[in-house]
This record gives C-alpha cells, structure tokens and sequence, in this order.
C-alpha cells in the first residue's frame, strides 16, 4: 500500500481552471475522502492521480517517488468510476480475473484468489452471470473485487455510490472501512454527500478546484475554516445569517435586521458585514430568547423533528428539536430560541473565513 | 428485475387485443409487398421460355423446368425446343468462383481497416475533426467519376480483370461505410469500460481486442453483412474492370441479354442461385446483428 | 382509510400483473384532498406501477381507480387532469425552459399576461429566473428536475404524481428542495403523491405514507405511526436509518411469570401476556428495538458489547456492535466519544421493545411495559 502525495496540480480546461494549485497527502492505508459539491474537480483530480489525464502544473507521487511519466497501465492504481464499469461481456469470475490474467498469473492462482476476493465481499453467487443481470450493489461489490484483487497500490473510488438506494448506500459505507481496516487498503473517497465520507480518517472539502480545509470528519464539522465547508458537511445545513459587526466594550455585536446578539470576545480583524452561523441541533428553545421566529414547516424524522422556521424580516433558518418537545408547538406558532456562544461561528462576509477569536 | 411486455397503451384488453391482429396483419403486408419481386423471381426460375412473358401473369408455372437452373452450369445439355433459345455458352461457375473469392476478402479488409481506423478516429482523434467527413468524401462522387482514373492507373499496373484488383476497389469504396458504422458502434462503448482495462494494466491494443471488440461484435456483423451485399451486388465497376477472367455475377447476369430479347429464365434462376449466399450469411450472424443495432442505442 | 377531508382518490382492489409476474397485488387505497402521501418500499416493490395507473400510463388487471367518484380506471391520461413529474424529467430537450414553463399552458389558451404572471412566480421560488431563456438541454440535473417539477404546477391539476424526483439531486440542494416542496404543498394545499425508496425522505415529506413490498401495502399512517408503530415487520425493518435491530426469541413461562428469552437474557412480558400468548407464539417471536432508543454507555449496567464501527453523521455517531455474536446498531450523540474497540455496555429499554410475530410477520404489541 503506498502513500499518495499531491503537490501543486493545476488544470485548465477550456480556460477554465478546473484545479487552482491542489496539494494534499494521504498515508498508506489510510481512507482519505475528498468532499465537494458536483463540478469542483475531484473527479478531475482522480483521474490525473491514476494517470488517465495530465495536470498542467505539478506532480502527484507515490511513496515518495514521482509517477507522472509513468503510464496508467503501470501505476497499479484501481479506479471505481461513478458508473462502475464493468465489462458487459464477461462474466462476474471474468471482470475479476482480468487483471489477473494480465499480468499472466498461472490459472489455479487466478481461481484461488478471485474466489478469495468473491468470499470477502459477498458475490460468490455473481460469479457465474454476466453484469447486467447484478443489482446496483451488486456490481459496486464486484468493480470493488476487481479493483482489489490485484492489490494496489492505490485505490480510488469516484462517487461509487450515488445511485443507490439510501438504505444500502449506508451498507456499502460502512462495508468499505471494514475493508480498509481488514486490507489496509489505501483509499481515496471522492463524493459530494458528506455522510459517506464520515467514515474517513481524514477529509479534504474541496469546491471550484480549490481545497478549503483537510482535516478529520469531526474537525471539519466542528471547526470548519471556511462558510462553504460549514454550510457543506452536516445534515440540516448550518444556518447562516448576515450580520453586520460592531465593536463594543464588552466584546461586540451581531447586528441582524431581526435581532441583536452581544457576544463577550470579538473576531481579531474586524469586517463589517459577517455570517453569523450555528448549526440546527444546536439552537435551544428559550422562553423570552431573543430569536423569535414563526414555525412554517415541521418534519419528523424518527426520533427527532426538523422544524423550518421564518425570522421577522423574511430570513429563513432550521431547528432539531427533539421529540419529546413534539406537542408543544404547531404550525404557525411563534417561538423564542437562543443562540448558545458556545455554538456560534462568524464568517468574514467577503472571504467566507472562520473569524478567529479574541477574547476581551 | 426484467419487466415484459410493458403496456405502453392506455385502453382495455378488449381492443387491445383487436389491435393486435391489426397490427400482425399490416405487418405481413407491408413484408408481403417487399416479397413480391423475391417470390416473382422464384416463380419464373422454374417456368420453360413459352411462360416467361404469359399475360396474365401466372404465379405457379404451368410446366415447371429445371432448365434454367441447368443452363448456367451446363449451357450445352438442354433439351427441347425451348432449350434452342438458351444459347448462352459459358457456365456460371467461373463468375461465382470469382465473387466468391473477391467479395469475402473484400469484405473483410474493409471492415478491418474500416473498424481500426474508426478507432483511432473514435478514441484518438487522429486526423482532427475532419477525418471523418473527409473519408464521407469518396462516396460523394457518382462512382462513375473515378472510373477513367482508376483505368489509367489500373492499365499501368496491370491490375485489370485480376481478383486483386477488384479486391482493392472494393474494399476502398466501401470503406466509409466500414469506418462510418463502426465508428457509431465504438462510440457506444462508455470510455469508462476501457479505462477501467487500462488501470487494470491494459495496453491499448490489448484494450481494443480483449474489450471493445467483444462488445462492439454485433456492429462490426451488421457491418460486415451491409459490405457484403454492397460488394456482392455492385456491377459498374466490376463491368469496367474485367473482362473476361475476373467476371462477377451481376456481370454475368448482364450476359443474358441478348439481340433477340432478355433469357429472363436463366436470370432468375441465376439471381436465386445468387442470393444463397448472402442469405446464408444473414442466417449465420443475424444473432449478432439484434445486439448489434440495439446496442448503439442503449444510453447509461 | 380516509383522513377526515374531502376524498380525491380512490383505488380499489387495484392488481397488475405483467405476464406472470404480479406487480401490484390487492391494493386499496384512499387519498384525501390535500394530502400528500408518500409510496414507500424498495426497487420493484409496486410503487411506481401504482403511480402510473392513477396517472393513466398503465392499466390495472383488476380493480378499479375512481377519482372524485368519477371512475377513471381506463381513462386516458391527458383526460386525467394530473400531473406527472418523471424521475428523467422528460423535459423538452430544444426548448428554453420558459417555454418548457408555458408549453402546458399555451395549449389550455391562458392569457398571455396570467401565464407570464405564473410562470415568473414558480420561477422564483424555485431558482430559475436566471435560467429561463436557457435551453433545457443544457441544464444542470438539480435544475432540470426543478424545471419538471414547476412545469406541472403551472397547469393546476387535480393531483401531483411525482416519481422519485429528487434522486439525483446532491445531498445538500436535496434538503432544501424538500423543504421547498413541502411548504410549497402545504400552502398551495394541492393533493400530491410521491413515490420514493429513500424512507428518510417518505418521513419527512408525507401526511401519511403507504409502505409497500412485493406488489402489497404493508402499512398505511403517518409518518409517525410508522415510525413508533409498525404494523409489519417489513415496515420495522424498511423505515429509520440505522434499521431496526432484531433478534429472534423464545417465549417462556416460569413462575407464573411469561418472558422473551434471548440467549441468556431475558424480559419479563407480564404486562403483555395476553397479546402475545394470542399471537401462536410457539411458531417464534421476533424483537425489535430501534437503535435511537438502545442505551449504551460505559457504565456496566446491560449486556456488554464490542465497538465495530464508529460512522460519525454529524450530529450523532451510528455505532456497530458484537452484541454476543449479533450485529447490532446503536446511535449516540456525536460528543460522547466512543472509540472501536472498546467494550460499552447496552441496555434494552422495555418501552423501546417491539415484539413481532414470525409466522404472521405482523406487530403484536409495542413496548413491553
């Protein structure tokens, strides 16, 4: 299992840069995730780390050891790509031997090891029946067999599970740092839902071919650096609102067309208009808050209720309530909440950074 | 899970099923229009020369003879006073030996060249975005247009009335439509697939033999049948370009018009005994040709 | 069946069947004015086949649709007056998307100002002012599908069909066109039927909603029905992510006290005895509890279990465990930091106990207590 380092890439498509000087570095067997939105670059990036395409500046490296002259066929990189992509013409023993076959490997040590493979993953019952007679999980399972039967180096896996169903896409996570843990496979996770990559040990967010932050899952959702990684990874998104700033004696204050919040420190630089955010789960109810809001739509979820809430001025944000709150507000209600400090984040306005701290 | 026999009509089965026999009927009737001239063809192979030209028509001739078809292989055994009126002198034999060796290799040196060039066309773009109009550029011209030229060359090589110069016409006419077909087909391909087998370790010829191929298959057979029947059936140039040694037989077939009126009964005889193989043909892909035209069409 | 409201749907004994494969098996349903219902299950469990005989686009074996009493079962669908919104959007690839927009209209001759005054309203509220003269070729999957989606409206139909629309749709956009399309529902107040296979998205989008498997309904009611009580144990196992836990137990009396056996663990079930002895349950039991209602900690207070997977979503880790062999699921907040490997002690909360019935696969009783 190698080590992947990425230095530098830039890629211009058409004159437009599609990656703005990306660098990052992934252990061996480590499951890295890179996160954004559809069109920031990852499947671009993908492919020139496996060597299908060429970047215009910089270098990738595996183990140390530079690889953008080296041919794809020879990067021992495995590819899940977003539609899978087997061969349609061979059976399930055959999309798996065929890398085995070649690199020439004698028959009976084929057979032995696309049977270990099936048995790991589950597909043994695949392997005589051609492709298109799989299921959608099935035939993740069995490009995922395929791609690592032959041990490499490196494997990357392109959104590889979009178009399943919710409940077997949560499966197929899960399935994948089993692997990782069993195998020590290192893996690169390119996807744009921010729950499948949460399983890995660490998270590069990147949109409109730059990176905002690389750090682990819990980091990224905790301390994010910047409004668009705050906004991306969590489910409801943060709720965000524009702010203007005012220095105070006390610290400052949050000035919002329908509300005005103290808070005891203050940003180090000081923009005049800022995002004020804080995540759903985190809103408290309060009688006498000083965020009223109107109650416009609830939805239950199981254990807990998202609730869409509308602010005086027409700004609209989101609360998890928990359920046992669930009789005491309807429709239409008007509710008081607050905003615990401990919780709030503020984003510069114009650069969309994490503003960092000072306290008074 | 595979669905049959979805109902893409909205209405009770009671109609539907009177729709159904509609439907089967029209259809045998637009094939039966089709089947008219094959079946007429048939019809007047086995009829003697006093029927040839009976008005009214007659399907089932009233003193079916095998005379036809024993005058192009042996022109001097026919009996009778019908038989005076055949008097073409050379058996067919020469002219099917000659299309059946031509045609074929033909054939098949216009698919191959037409399916790796399409290739490199396809998933290479050699030759930039012109490539493929200019290869269209060759059938643009009344075939007749190239005919002087290719004369003079041919004279000068001496490639005249010899197989192989027939084999080199051929396969270059018809290789647009090898290219153009088969380009279709491997665009068809998701590129993904072979990218796939060249991170698995895959040279690209090894990508192009072991991977497209295999799934273009049924193309290159609709292709190859389509060749075919334009090879075998072509007449113009192999008029032009043989005389005696190297006759095909749409030439041949020329050779039963005489002064005193057309021997339509050995012609037919001959078009039937023509059509053999290329209906063999047919029968032996047609398998492959189903996947062959559907697969194009399949989208994600 | 019917929700107090006026009745807009009826199905009734509604079967369809492709040569020998049964699609829709027995399905009578009503929907009331207003509503909006959810189809639920898995591929191929008869959801969209349902959907597309209301909508006209095919017709049932047997039984009979009725809407507002008026039978429709063979009617053709532009008869119909109900919108379909396609889960490929079956958008008009040449057109702009404003004349995608107005095509309904311009064939029922709506003036030129009212079509223009809808048409700029829907497109604002579902972010495509910017897009209108673009043409829908060249759309981005998240506009397209809003495009669909407005286009059905503009006409004021009866009724909405939506085929799993939102499926393509990234996760975060997802959300907020969710929301969207609820409050657009609720204020608009038009009856819509939406056909899904994510249950998350069937939760939190319908009044009521209609869990189906294998061509049948397997429970109808709102989402939080569902959720607490499900009538099958398809539907207990279909609905909330991470599924339901379930365990196969054995039903004992000792003492004069009845239990559920698991192992060597057992619950007292005095409090439902009746219910359960009423239910055969000599042919086998099957319990249920939602990973939420699992209390895990680690205080040795439960059945000690081993950490597997840790899967953070954010607000709360997904944790999976060896319970003694058995794969098992819990939730946890995301600040109680658990780490694989370690060894946390589970609990099974009496009220949180579902027990089920093998033979029928139907619910028996819900919490133990």
């Amino acid at each position: 299992m190698a080590s992947v380092e990425v230095k530098n890439i830039s890629k211009i498509f058409k004159d437009k840069p599609v990656l703005k000087n990306v660098s990052f570095y992934v252990s061996s067997g480590e499951l890295f995730c890179l996160l954004g939105p559809p069109g920031a670059g990852k499947t671009t990036l993908f492919r020139i780390i496996s060597g299908l395409e060429k970047a215009d500046t910089g270098g990738v490296f595996f183990d140390g050891k530079p690889v953008t002259s080296v041919p794809p066929q020879q990067r021992d990189v495995a590819m899940i790509f977003e539609d899978v992509a087997l061969y349609p013409h061979l059976t399930g023993f055959d999309n798996i031997a065929y890398p085995l076959k070649l690199r020439r490997l004698p028959r009976a040590e084929i057979k032995k090891r696309v049977n270990e493979i099936a048995c790991l993953l589950r597909i043994e019952h695949l392997l005589n029946r051609r492709p298109h007679t799989f299921s959608g999980g099935e035939r993740r399972r069995v490009a995922i067999a395929r791609a690592l039967v032959r041990n490499p180096r490196v494997l990357l896996l392109d959104q590889p599970f979009t178009d399943l169903d919710a409940q077997i896409r949560h499966e197929m996570s899960a399935e994948l740092k089993r692997l990782q843990i069993n195998v020590g496979q290192t893996m690169l996770l390119a996807t744009h839902d921010f729950e499948e990559g949460m399983i890995a040990d660490r998270m590069a967010v990147i949109n409109d071919g730059e990176i905002h932050q690389i750090a682990p899952p819990k980091e990224i959702y905790n301390s994010p650096i910047t409004r668009f990684t705050a906004s991306f990874v969590g489910s409801p998104a943060m709720n965000l609102f524009s702010c203007q700033l005012v220095r105070t004696a006390t610290g400052c204050e949050l000035r919002h067309p329908a509300f005005v919040l103290s808070l005891p420190w203050h940003p180090v630089t000081f923009p005049q208009q800022v995002w004020l955010g804080i995540r759903p789960e985190k809103i408290v109810l309060e009688k006498g808050g000083k965020i009223k809001a109107r109650v416009e739509v609830i939805q239950i979820l199981g254990a807990e209720q998202i609730v869409d809430l509308v602010l005086a001025n027409g700004d609209r944000f989101k609360w998890v309530a928990p359920l046992s709150l669930s009789e005491k507000f309807r429709r239409g209600d008007e509710l008081e909440f607050d905003f615990p400090i401990s919780a709030i984040f503020l984003f510069d306005y114009e650069t969309g950074h994490n503003l960092v701290r000072k306290e008074v | 899970m595979k669905r049959k026999n979805i109902a893409m009509t909205a209405r009770p089965p009671v109609i539907s099923a009177i729709l159904w026999i509609l439907h089967r009927l029209v259809v045998l009737l637009v094939v039966g229009v089709f089947l008219v001239p094959a079946v007429w063809l048939l019809s007047i192979s086995f009829k003697p020369p006093t029927e040839w030209q009976v008005f009214p028509p007659t399907l089932i001739p009233r003193s079916p003879t095998l005379d036809n078809y024993i005058v192009l292989f042996k022109p001097e055994a026919p009996r009778g006073t019908a038989a005076a009126m055949l008097r073409v002198t050379e058996p067919v034999t020469k002219s099917f030996l000659n299309s059946l060796i031509v045609v074929p290799i033909a054939t098949a040196l216009s698919v191959t060249v037409g399916f790796l060039a399409a290739y490199a066309v396809a998933r290479f773009r050699v030759g930039g975005a012109f490539m493929p109009f200019f290869v269209l550029t060759t059938r643009m011209f009344p075939p007749v247009a190239f005919a002087v030229p290719l004369l003079v060359y041919y004279r000068w090589l001496r490639l005249i009335d010899t197989p192989l110069g027939l084999i080199l016409i051929y396969a270059g006419f018809t290789l647009a439509f090898s290219l153009w077909m088969t380009k279709g087909f491997i665009e068809g391909v998701p590129r993904h697939i072979e990218e796939a087998a060249i991170l698995d370790g895959a040279s690209p010829w090894r990508v192009l033999f072991t991977i497209t191929l295999p799934i273009v298959k049924g193309g290159l057979a609709a292709t190859t049948l389509f060749v075919f029947i334009l090879n075998w059936t072509e007449f113009l140039y192999a008029l032009i370009f043989t005389s005696t040694k190297t006759i095909t037989v749409p030439v041949q077939l020329s050779h039963y018009v005489g002064a005193v009126g057309r021997f339509y009964g050995p012609q037919a005889a001959l078009g039937v005994v023509a059509s053999i193989p290329v209906v063999i043909l047919g029968y032996m892909i047609q398998r492959y040709l189903v996947t062959g035209f559907s697969f194009g069409l399949i989208r994600r | 069946m019917a929700q107090a409201g006026v009745l807009l749907l009826r199905l009734q004994n509604v079967k369809k069947v492709f040569n020998s494969f049964v699609a829709v098996d027995n399905v009578t349903l009503e929907v009331a004015e207003g509503e909006f219902v959810c189809f639920l299950g898995p591929s191929g469990c008869g959801k969209t086949t349902t959907l597309r005989m209301i909508a006209g686009l095919e017709m049932p074996t047997e039984g009979e649709i009725f809407l507002r009493e008026k039978r429709i079962t063979y009617l053709p669908p532009q008869q119909r007056a109900i919108g379909f919104v396609f889960q490929n959007y079956a958008l008009f690839w040449h057109m702009t998307v404003y004349e995608n927009l107005v095509f309904g209209l311009r064939l029922r001759r709506f003036p030129a100002a009212e079509i223009n005054k809808r048409v700029h309203e829907i497109a604002e509220r579902f972010e495509l002012m910017d897009l209108l003269k673009v043409r829908a070729a060249l759309l981005d999957l998240s506009a397209m599908q809003r495009v669909a989606i407005a286009r059905t409206l503009l006409i004021d139909p009866h009724l909405l069909l939506l085929d799993e629309p939102l499926n393509n749709i990234r996760p975060g956009l997802r959300e907020m066109m969710r929301a969207d399309l609820k409050r657009m529902q609720q204020e608009l107040g038009k009856t819509m039927i939406y056909v899904t296979h994510d249950q998350e998205e069937a939760l939190t989008l319908g009044d009521r909603i209609v869990v189906m498997s294998k061509g049948k309904i397997e429970q109808v009611g709102s989402p939080q029905e569902v959720y607490d009580v499900p009538a099958t144990l398809f539907v207990a196992g279909f609905i909330g992510r991470p599924p339901m836990n379930l365990f196969d137990v054995q039903y004992e009396v000792e003492n004069g006290h009845s239990w559920l056996v698991w192992r060597q663990h057992r619950w007292c079930v005095d409090k439902v005895r009746n219910q359960i002895e009423a239910a055969q349950p000599e042919k086998g039991l099957v319990l249920g509890v939602r990973p939420e209602k699992l209390k895990i900690s680690y205080e040795a207070s439960g059945i000690p279990a081993k950490v597997l997977l840790v899967q953070p979503l954010g607000r709360k880790d997904v944790l999976t465990l060896d319970l003694e062999g058995t794969t098992v699921h819990g939730v946890i907040p995301s600040e109680l930091r658990i780490n694989v490997g370690d060894v946390v002690f589970v609990e099974f909360p009496p009220e949180g106990m579902h027990v089920f019935s093998t033979a029928t696969k139907g619910a028996i009783v819900h919490g133990i207590s």
